[in-house]
């Protein structure tokens, strides 16, 4: 228990060497990108350079790029994520509400891709070279190689277009988050599918499900006491990283379902160039992620007899 | 024990997708409800600090003016009833309507409208809207509902600029009690604020005590979807009553359907090829005149803008004050060849052109087209396509460090002025960095003459001055004048009653939808 708590402390630890990294990457990669963001603001209708001086002056953008960097983290480490240039609302305040409801959508698409992922990579494994594991293949194909846009328009001409079932975008009730939540979730359905089949094929291979076979387990006994347990923890990385990604590359589902999520908060302060909603997005996706893989390393433990063993 | 958890797990998902079925589905707005969806959502709801497009939309429905544009782009009363200026064109008097109140219950008054202007041009504000009142030195109340307006210089545009959506009127009493109004608008306008959740909808509500007309519809709610297609999926579905910007290719097949309408609206946007007039052979006029005779612009507003642009005969479009029609440049690909060559340039040049991607209506596809005809003479195009923010700023830099010769540029004048349309992109005292002059013309006449038409209030003359400049700039040739857009509205045809205006506003006050 000791040694978790130790190993728990050490990642958190990095973690924020991490973020400082990653934050000092954005900042400067965000400044050598061709673009002003006094420009983007005042538009076509106002060229000034008198008004754009004091803007800049106003926002400190006038001081060198390690001054301003220096601030920025000394007004971090209190918890001040600055105001947006654009709209001068404070970024904590935006950003919150943004990344709760791409976590939402995050959530729900998560669940759709394990049920199903898991359900289909099982099946194929189970019922290896039917008709079954090849309409699999053909479908996490599908999944992984057809555009995450091209999925959502699809669905959105067929069922709300068409058939009148459900609303096409925007936020709302739960009918509204089942379209975006089924778009995000293909190519992760894909992918957890395909690497459940393999992880499955390979514990089949064991002596041990042999063994429990000659023993004359039923079959479905195996599959649940054996087979399952012990092929889960790939399919658990993978989890991980999809829901990382879900989080961060949610982008193209949020455009086109127009789901108000921090996707598309990212990429519109990237277009107006509005520096501190960028800063702020993505130190907030860096230390989810983090913490995601410390908390996939945690169940790893937890699920792993061995490895809590050697953690103890 | 665990097959037993996936079944329910299972369950619980179908029940789900079930649920969401059989739950509201697309269905129609609600019948006291506008709903108006834009590409994009609103910056602020202080009209003082932004005088963006997508805010002033919607700004415009809460706060008034003293004059607005009308559907032709002329000038009306509409917080001012009438006004008249002095004769040495410097003092205007505006005599503002009574009766009238803000949201918060604030009588709007001559000093309403002292306060707000003080607001504008304190310069320890950095408001841009400053810059639209240029010319304006002194602002006092000479009676309870008489404003006097003083400018340093008589200042001709000042009526057009005053219907400008930003030189809007909030509650002096919200400003003086420091509320956000950036995020609880107080104004005079027919409809007034209930919620706001940036990037998905701003919900409004009319106002019980407007002193004009009462809006038909109960509540508007403006949306926010940057996707096109997705707009016209709304449309199309009955969740969006109208759209604006709807995308060219959808066109056709929407007007197919008699449960829509597609609203095709004169613009003031004209674009431009900015042509910089500082650099190697097109110093030389004729080679600048040569290029505008050797793009065809009659075909790019045909095949590449499906008709929803017009070819410009003018450097401002028909709608604004002080248009006049002059030369066309049609398409005379052996009158181009001949002026290079009389200019020494019979093989041609190599140009490097910038341009957005994604910007302006088909921009890319335009320019793509573009470097296909220039090569037809012999002048072979480099494109340097870029998004909006890189665009800006690496083509607002000092002649000697440009690197464009060519640059897509539009522009649509929310004053519905010429003055604001050659005093910003035309006058020399708007080379980059110092404003958006990218082509670096200098005609010493034509600056003259733009600062006189300026410093005339009588606006017969002045539009008879524009009549002198506009041709004088389109014989000079800074740009290749490329195209007037139109704007592109989807609108249900059950909704009814909506004003437009060669601006992308549009007035919702009169809508209505029918069963």
């Amino acid at each position: 228990m000791i040694r978790v708590v130790e190993f728990v402390a050490r990642r958190l630890a990095a973690t924020i060497l991490v973020l400082l990294g990653l934050s000092l990457l954005v900042f400067l990669m965000l400044r050598l990108v061709p673009g002003d963001p006094i420009q983007v603001y005042l538009g076509v209708e106002v060229a000034d350079p008198t008004l754009e001086q004091r803007l800049r002056q106003s926002l400190g953008l006038d001081r060198p790029v390690l001054v301003q960097y220096a601030r920025y983290v000394g007004r971090i480490v209190t918890g001040d994520l600055g105001r947006s240039i654009l709209t001068q609302r404070r970024v904590g305040e935006d950003l919150l509400p943004k990344a709760l409801n791409t976590a939402q959508l995050a959530t729900v698409s998560l669940m759709m891709a394990v049920t199903a992922g898991l359900s289909l990579g099982t099946l194929a494994a189970a019922r290896r070279f039917t008709l079954w594991d090849h309409v699999g293949l053909l479908a996490s194909l599908a999944g992984i190689s057809l555009p995450v846009f091209w999925i959502g328009l699809l669905l959105q001409w067929t069922v709300s277009v068409q058939l009148g079932l459900l609303p096409s975008a925007g936020k709302g009730g739960l009918e509204r988050l089942i379209l975006p939540a089924l778009t995000l979730s293909a190519p992760s359905v894909a992918l957890i599918s395909r690497v459940a089949r393999a992880s499955m094929l390979e514990v089949f291979r064991q002596d041990y499900i042999r063994v429990a076979r000659a023993k004359g387990l039923a079959e479905r006994r195996v599959m649940v006491r054996h087979i399952l347990p012990n092929g889960i923890l790939p399919i658990l990385t993978v989890v991980g990283l999809q829901f990382g990604y879900m989080l961060a590359g949610a982008v193209l589902t949020e455009t086109v379902f127009a789901w108000p999520g921090l996707g598309r908060l990212i990429v519109d302060a990237i277009k107006d160039r509005d520096y501190p909603v960028v800063q702020g997005a993505v130190l907030l996706v860096g230390a989810v992620f983090v913490l995601l893989n410390l908390t996939v390393d945690l169940i790893y433990v937890a699920v792993d007899p061995r490895l809590r063993r050697s953690a103890r | 024990m665990r097959t037993r958890r996936w079944t329910v797990s299972l369950g619980l998902m179908t029940a789900l997708v079930l649920g969401g079925l059989v739950g509201p589905g697309a269905g129609q707005t609600p019948a006291d409800t506008l709903v108006f969806v834009q590409g994009a959502d609103v910056v602020s709801f202080d009209p003082h600090r932004t005088v963006e497009l997508v805010s002033g939309n919607v700004n415009d429905k809460i706060y008034e003016r003293l004059v607005v544009l009308d559907e032709k782009g002329g000038v009306q009363p509409r917080l001012a009833t009438q006004w008249a200026v002095s004769p040495d064109g410097r003092t205007w008097t505006f005599e503002l309507r009574r009766n009238v109140v803000f949201h918060d219950g604030t009588p709007f008054n001559a000093e309403a409208v002292r306060v707000n202007f003080e607001r504008m041009l304190d310069p320890g504000l950095r408001l841009p809207t400053a810059v639209l009142l240029g010319g304006v030195s002194r602002v006092r109340a000479a009676s309870s509902h008489t404003v006097v307006l003083e400018t340093r210089e008589p200042f001709g545009p000042l009526l057009y600029n005053l219907t400008h959506y930003s030189i809007a009127f909030i509650s002096p009493r919200a400003l003086r009690e420091g509320v956000d109004v950036a995020r609880q608008p107080v104004g005079t306008g027919p409809y007034r604020f209930v919620s706001w959740i940036p990037k998905e909808a701003v919900v409004l509500e009319a106002h019980p005590r407007y002193w004009g007309e009462q809006p038909t519809l109960r509540r508007a709610i403006f949306r926010a979807v940057p996707d096109g297609t997705t707009r016209t999926v709304m449309l199309e579905t009955g969740e969006a009553d109208i759209v604006a910007n709807l995308p060219v290719q959808d066109v056709d097949r929407l007007r197919r359907r008699a449960d829509l309408q597609v609203v095709v609206h004169p613009f003031n946007r004209v674009v431009w090829l900015m042509i910089n007039t500082q650099r190697g052979p097109l110093r030389d006029v004729r080679i600048r005149q040569a290029l505008n005779y050797a793009v065809n612009k009659q075909a790019i507003a045909r095949a590449i803008l499906r008709g929803f642009a017009e070819v410009p005969c003018s450097v401002v479009a028909r709608a604004t004050f002080g248009y006049a029609k002059s030369e066309c440049y049609s398409y005379n690909p052996s009158k181009a060849k001949a002026l290079l060559a009389e200019a020494g340039y019979p093989n041609g040049f190599e140009v490097r052109l910038f341009s957005t991607s994604g910007r302006y209506l088909m921009d890319r596809e335009t320019v793509e087209a573009v470097q296909g005809q220039l090569a037809g003479v012999g002048v072979q195009v480099r494109l340097n396509l870029m998004e909006w923010a890189a665009f800006l700023s690496s083509t607002r830099r000092p002649p000697d460090q440009a690197e464009h010769d060519l640059a897509l540029w539009a522009f649509g004048p929310a004053t519905n002025d010429s003055d604001f349309v050659l005093a910003t992109n035309f006058h020399s005292s708007a080379w980059p960095p110092a404003g958006n002059n990218r082509a670096y013309y200098r005609n010493e006449q034509v600056d003259q003459l733009i600062m006189e038409a300026r410093a005339t209030v009588d606006d017969s003359k002045r539009k008879a001055m524009y009549g002198r400049l506009i041709p004088m700039i389109m014989h000079d040739a800074p740009a290749i004048f490329l195209h007037e857009l139109k704007q592109i509205y989807g609108v249900r045809a059950s909704t009814g009653g909506l004003t437009f205006y060669p601006i992308e506003i549009v007035g919702i006050t009169g809508a209505r939808k029918m069963r």
